[in-house]
C-alpha cells in the first residue's frame, strides 16, 4: 500500500561492514526479493527497514515521511520472522488478534477480521490450536496472517519460508504472493533461495558483500545477468574457456571457431575468458537437424544423467577436438527434455553448440572465483556469419 | 543374528551375571535407603516406649501451626524462597541480558559456587558478619545505627532469611536460566512490529510463558528451604526452632529423646517436600512444550 | 514499473530525495549490537557481588586478625590443630571412599541398565530420585532408628560404624552421580559400542572396562567431583550419627576459638570453591551436565 524509499543506507558491526550504501525505492504493492549469500546483508537491510537495527547512515522513508528515527511500533509495518515466532501461549486467534487488540480495536470488529483472515488463509478450523499443535505451514500462515491483520503499509518477509518443508514451500510461496497481489501490500522478502526469489517477484534485487550487486525482473536477473556473480549465483550456468579475438568486436575463438559475445571489452585481445552460458542454452547437434553455421561446437562424453523432472541435466566431460587442446577436459552441463534423454545414455559421446543468445564472457580468474567487472550492456550476439 | 555371544546357556549365565553386577546396588539402595524409609514409616506409627502402635505421634497434624517449629519453618521458608525467587530472578536476568559471554560464564560458575556454599561454614561467615560483633553490625553501630539495639538479632527468622538467601537466590538463578534463554528475541521483536509496548509484551507473552518455570523453581526453593538442617543449627545452635531443629532434638536430645514422634515429623516434613518436587515435575512438563520450540 | 536503474543506485525519481537526504544524514549510535552489558544488569551485579562477597571479607577480617592488625597466625594455628588435621582427613578418607564406591556401583549399574535391563530403567530412576527428595535430617532418622544406638543392629558402636556414613553419603550423593554417569553413558551409543567390542572377542568386563569407561570418562569425573564435594561439606549426617568430620569440627571449633574458627572456615570455602569450579570446567565440555545440587542444605 506504501511507497517505499530506502536511502543509502549504511551499517557496521565492529570492524564489519554489513551493509554499504543500500539504496532502493519500492513502489506501491510491489514485491520485491533480496537475494543473496548468507552474510551478503540482506536481512540485515531488512531490520533496519523495520527498526530493529539503527543506520549508521542513510534514511528509511515511507510515503515520503521519514522514519528512520522510529521505533518498530509505530513503523505501520508487518514482518514475518525466520522461525514464525508465533506467541506459544496464545492460540492461532489470538495470535492473529494481538496487533489489533494492542492497537484497542473493539472486540467485535477484531474477531470479525480475524475470522477473515483465518479464512482466506485457510485456518479456520484450526483457530483455537496452539502453535505448537500446528504443522509448519500452518503456523507459516498464521504468523502471515497475524502481520497483515494490521493492515500495514509494508510487510517484511525474513525467509519465511526456510523453516518449511520443500512441498509446502512451493504451495506457500504462491500464496504468498496471491495474498499480496490480492491486498496490494508493499512487500519485501528476504531469501536464499533463488527460485523462491524469481517465482514470485516483481523485481529482485541480487546483494553480495553488504552492497546491491545487481537489481531486475526475474527474467533480466536470470537471462541477462550483468555481473559475474549474478550469473554465477542464479541458476546453473556453464563456464567454457575461450579465447579473446578480438575485444573491440566482441569476438571470442575456440577449437578454430568463433562467436560473438558480450563483455568482452573488459578484456584483452588474446587473454583467456570465460563464456557463460546455461545449461538450456547448449543444443546437443542432432537433436534438431538443423545445419550448423558454422557455430562454436564442443564435443564430449556424457558421464552422469540428472533426471530434473521435465528436463534432465547430462553432465558431459569435453574431449580436446584437436591434440594440444588444453582448454577442454572441463564439465559441461547440458539440459534435454526428459523424454529426449534416452538418446544420449552415459558414456556415449555428444556434441553441443552455442546458438544464438546474449552469452556473456568475462575473465577468467579462478583464483578469486568470482570476475569484479560490472561492465557492459545487454546486447544480442550474433553467430559469426562471416557478415 | 549369528551366533557372536556364543552358545545359549552362555547367553543366559552372562544374563545371570549381569544381574549379579547390579547387586552391590540393590544391596546399598536396599540398606540404606529402603529399609531406613520403612522403619521411618513403621515408627511414626508405634510408640517408642511401648511398642504398641499409636497414631499419637501424628497429633501435631490436628492443629500444625500451633506447633512452633512448623509456623516458624513455613515462614521462614516462605521468607527465603520471595527473597531468593525475587532477587535471582533478577540476576539471572541480568546475565541473559548481558550479551557478554565472559560475563555470562563468570557469573553463572559463581553462582554454582555460592549454592554449594551453605552449612556451617556459611552460618559462621555471616556471624562475622552480622553478629553481634560482625563487621557489618560494627560498622553500622559506628555511624549511629544500632541494629542489635534496634531489636534484629542474627538468631532469628529474619537472620535465616538472610542467610538462607545466600544459597537461595543462586539456586534461583541455576535453575531460571534455561528458560530465561529459552525465550526468543524474535517473539519481543513480532510483539513489538505489531505495535506493542515493552510492558504490553510482557504482560501478554513473556510473563504468561515464564509463570510456570518460575513457580516451578519457588518450590524448589521452598523445599530447600524447609528441609534445611545444617545452615539453621550452624547459625542458632538449635536456639531458632524449626522442623529439622525439633527433629534433631527429639532422636538426639537428652531430654525428648521420642523416636517415634522424629519418625512422624520426618514424614511430616518428607510430605512437604514430595508436594514441592512433584508439584516441580507436573508444572516441567507443561513449560517445556512451550519453550522448547 | 517506473524504469529502474541497474545498479540499484539513486536515478532520477529518488534524486530529489537523496538530495534532501544528503542534507539530512546524520551517523546514528550504534544501537543493540556488540558485546555490551546494559547498565541495570551493571548494578544487580554490583550490587549482588556486595552481598555475596561480603560474608567473606568479613571472615577473613575476623579470622586474619588478632583483632588490631592483620595477621594469619590464626590461619597457621588452625592447620597446626590436631583436631583440625584428624577431621580434615576422616573427611577426606570418607569423601574418598565414597567417590570410589559411587563409581565402582554406579557406573556398571548405569551401564547394564542401559544395555540389558530397560524395562528396570524407570525404578532405578525413581530409586537415584528419591534421595533428593529426601533431605538429610530425614535420611538421619530413619539410619537412627534402623543402625543407631538404640537400634537392634546398631553399627555405630561396633567396627562397623564407617560402613554406616559411607553407605549414608553414597545415598546422599546417588541423584548427582547417577545422573552425570548415566548422561554420558546416554550420549554414547553404549549399545553400538558393546557389541562391536563382543564381535571383536572380548567379554563384557573387558568392554566396559576397555572400552566404555573411557568414553563416559567425562561423566566419571563429573560424577567424581561431586559425590568428593559434597562428602566433604556434608554435616548432618555426620554430627548427627556421632562422626567428628571436618564440618562436624569447624562447628566446635568455632565456639571455643572464633578467629581460629573464621579462618579454617576460609579454607573450607576454597575447598568448596576448588571443587565447583573444576565440576564447571569439565561440565563445560559437555552440555547438559550441568547438576545443581539441590536439597543438600
Amino acid at each position: 500500500m506504501s511507497r517505499l524509499e530506502l536511502i543509502d543506507l549504511n551499517k557496521r558491526f565492529g570492524e564489519q561492514v554489513a551493509v554499504s550504501d543500500f539504496s532502493l525505492t519500492i513502489d506501491d504493492g510491489e514485491l520485491v526479493s533480496f537475494l543473496g549469500p548468507s552474510g551478503c546483508g540482506k536481512t540485515t537491510t531488512l531490520r533496519m527497514t523495520a527498526g530493529f537495527e539503527s543506520p549508521d547512515s542513510g534514511m528509511v522513508m515511507v510515503d515520503g515521511k521519514d522514519v528512520t528515527d522510529m521505533p518498530p511500533n509505530k513503523r505501520g509495518m508487518g514482518m514475518v520472522f525466520q522461525g514464525y515466532a508465533l506467541f506459544p501461549n496464545m492460540t492461532a486467534i489470538e495470535n492473529v488478534e494481538f496487533g489489533l487488540a494492542v492497537r484497542n480495536e473493539p472486540v467485535a470488529e477484531r474477531r470479525a477480521r480475524v475470522a477473515e483472515l483465518l479464512e482466506l488463509f485457510g485456518l479456520a478450523h484450526v483457530g483455537k490450536s496452539y502453535p505448537h499443535q500446528l504443522s509448519g505451514g500452518q503456523q507459516q500462515r498464521v504468523a502471515l496472517a497475524r502481520a497483515v491483520a494490521i493492515k500495514p503499509g509494508v510487510l517484511l518477509l525474513d525467509e519465511p519460508l526456510s523453516a518449511v518443508d520443500a512441498k509446502v514451500r512451493e504451495e506457500l510461496r504462491t500464496e504468498i504472493r496471491r495474498m499480496q497481489v490480492q491486498l496490494h501490500i508493499t512487500t519485501i522478502l528476504v531469501t536464499h533461495d533463488q527460485s523462491e526469489a524469481l517465482s514470485i517477484s516483481d523485481r529482485v534485487i541480487v546483494m553480495n558483500r553488504g552492497a546491491i550487486e545487481e537489481v531486475g525482473t526475474p527474467t533480466q536477473i536470470y537471462a541477462e545477468p550483468h555481473s559475474a556473480f549474478t550469473a554465477r549465483f542464479v541458476g546453473a550456468m556453464n563456464e567454457i574457456p575461450v579465447r579473446v579475438v578480438s575485444s573491440r568486436q566482441g569476438l571470442v575463438q575456440r577449437n578454430g571457431r568463433s562467436v560473438t559475445v558480450v563483455g568482452a571489452d573488459g578484456l584483452a585481445d588474446g587473454q583467456l575468458g570465460l563464456l557463460l552460458v546455461r545449461p538450456e542454452q547448449l543444443e546437443p547437434v542432432g537433436a534438431s537437424n538443423e545445419a550448423l553455421n558454422g557455430d562454436l561446437t564442443l564435443t564430449g562424453r556424457v558421464e552422469i544423467q540428472t533426471f530434473l523432472g521435465a528436463t534432465t541435466r547430462l553432465l558431459v566431460r569435453e574431449s580436446p577436438a584437436a591434440a594440444g587442446d588444453a582448454l577442454a577436459k572441463r564439465l559441461l552441463a547440458v539440459d534435454v527434455p526428459s523424454a529426449n534423454a534416452g538418446r544420449w545414455p552415459t558414456g556415449s559421446s555428444l556434441e553441443v553448440r552455442i546458438p544464438a543468445s546474449s552469452s556473456r564472457v568475462i575473465a577468467d580468474r579462478t583464483v578469486d572465483g568470482e570476475a569484479l567487472d560490472h561492465s557492459g550492456v545487454a546486447v544480442p550476439i550474433v553467430p559469426d556469419l562471416g557478415v | 543374528m549369528g551366533d557372536i555371544a556364543g552358545t545359549p546357556t552362555a547367553v543366559k549365565s552372562r544374563g545371570g551375571r549381569a544381574a549379579l553386577a547390579l547387586l552391590p546396588f540393590a544391596v546399598l539402595v536396599t540398606a540404606f535407603l529402603l529399609v531406613p524409609t520403612v522403619s521411618l514409616v513403621w515408627g511414626s506409627f508405634h510408640d517408642y516406649k511401648t511398642g504398641a502402635f499409636t497414631l499419637g505421634n501424628y497429633s501435631y497434624l490436628t492443629h500444625p501451626l500451633d506447633l512452633v517449629p512448623f509456623r516458624n519453618s513455613l515462614e521462614l521458608s516462605l521468607a527465603a524462597t520471595i527473597l531468593g525467587g525475587m532477587f535471582g530472578l533478577l540476576i539471572a536476568q541480568a546475565i541473559v541480558s548481558s550479551r557478554n559471554s565472559l560475563v555470562q560464564e563468570i557469573a553463572t560458575t559463581f553462582s554454582s559456587v555460592a549454592a554449594n556454599f551453605a552449612g556451617v561454614p556459611l552460618a559462621f561467615a555471616f556471624t562475622a558478619t552480622l553478629g553481634f560483633n560482625g563487621l557489618l553490625t560494627a560498622a553500622l553501630r559506628n555511624n549511629g545505627i544500632d541494629l542489635y539495639d534496634g531489636g534484629f538479632k542474627l538468631y532469628s527468622v529474619l537472620g535465616l532469611t538472610i542467610v538462607y538467601a545466600y544459597w537461595e537466590i543462586p539456586l534461583m538463578v541455576l535453575v531460571m536460566l534455561p528458560p530465561l534463554q529459552a525465550m526468543k528475541p524474535a517473539w519481543r521483536e513480532a510483539a513489538e512490529i505489531l505495535g506493542a509496548t515493552r510492558w504490553q509484551y510482557l504482560r501478554s507473552v513473556a510473563i504468561p510463558i515464564l509463570m510456570t518455570p518460575f513457580i516451578s523453581s519457588m518450590l524448589l526453593l521452598y523445599a530447600n528451604a524447609f528441609g534445611a538442617y545444617a545452615t539453621a543449627y550452624g547459625l542458632t545452635t538449635g536456639f531458632v526452632s524449626l522442623v529439622p531443629i525439633e527433629i534433631s532434638n527429639l532422636i538426639n536430645g537428652d531430654v525428648n529423646h521420642d523416636p517415634g514422634a522424629a519418625d512422624a515429623l520426618a514424614i511430616g516434613l518428607a510430605v512437604i517436600m514430595v508436594l514441592c518436587i512433584g508439584g516441580r515435575a507436573l508444572l516441567e512438563r507443561r513449560s517445556t512444550r512451550w519453550l522448547s520450540r | 514499473m517506473s524504469g529502474t536503474s541497474i545498479t540499484g543506485k539513486a536515478t532520477e525519481e529518488t534524486l530529489p530525495a537523496v538530495m534532501a537526504g544528503a542534507a539530512s544524514r546524520r551517523t546514528r549510535k550504534r544501537a543493540n549490537r556488540g558485546p555490551r552489558v546494559p547498565l541495570w544488569a551493571i548494578v544487580v551485579f554490583g550490587v549482588s557481588a556486595v552481598y555475596f562477597l561480603l560474608p567473606l571479607y568479613a571472615t577473613a577480617v575476623f579470622g586474619f586478625s588478632t583483632g588490631k592488625h592483620f595477621t594469619l597466625q590464626p590461619l597457621w594455628d588452625g592447620l597446626a590443630d590436631d583436631g583440625f588435621h584428624t577431621s580434615l582427613q576422616l573427611s577426606l578418607t570418607y569423601s574418598v571412599v565414597t567417590t570410589v564406591l559411587a563409581l565402582v556401583v554406579v557406573a556398571p549399574t548405569a551401564y547394564l541398565v542401559e544395555l540389558k535391563f530397560q524395562r528396570l530403567r524407570s525404578t532405578v530412576e525413581f530409586l537415584t530420585l528419591l534421595p533428593f527428595v529426601i533431605p538429610p535430617i530425614i535420611m538421619v532418622v530413619g539410619l537412627e532408628n534402623m543402625y543407631g544406638v538404640d537400634s537392634p543392629m546398631n553399627l555405630i558402636a561396633s567396627s562397623w560404624a564407617p560402613v554406616l556414613l559411607t553407605g549414608g553419603y553414597f545415598i546422599l550423593t546417588l541423584p548427582f552421580t547417577f545422573r552425570a554417569i548415566d548422561n554420558a553413558l546416554r550420549a554414547v551409543d553404549v549399545r553400538t559400542l558393546s557389541e562391536a567390542s563382543a564381535s571383536l572377542g572380548a567379554g563384557p568386563v573387558r568392554t566396559f572396562l576397555r572400552v566404555i569407561v573411557p568414553s563416559i570418562s567425562v561423566g566419571l569425573v563429573s560424577a567424581a567431583l561431586l559425590a568428593f564435594t559434597t562428602a566433604m561439606g556434608e554435616f548432618t549426617l555426620a554430627a548427627l550419627l556421632g562422626y567428628p568430620t571436618f564440618p562436624v569440627y569447624l562447628l566446635n571449633v568455632n565456639g571455643f576459638q572464633p578467629r581460629m574458627g573464621e579462618a579454617l572456615v576460609l579454607v573450607s570455602f576454597l575447598i568448596t570453591w576448588a571443587g565447583v569450579t573444576a565440576l564447571a570446567l569439565v561440565a563445560r565440555k559437555t552440555p547438559g551436565t550441568q547438576v545443581v545440587r539441590g536439597a543438600l542444605m
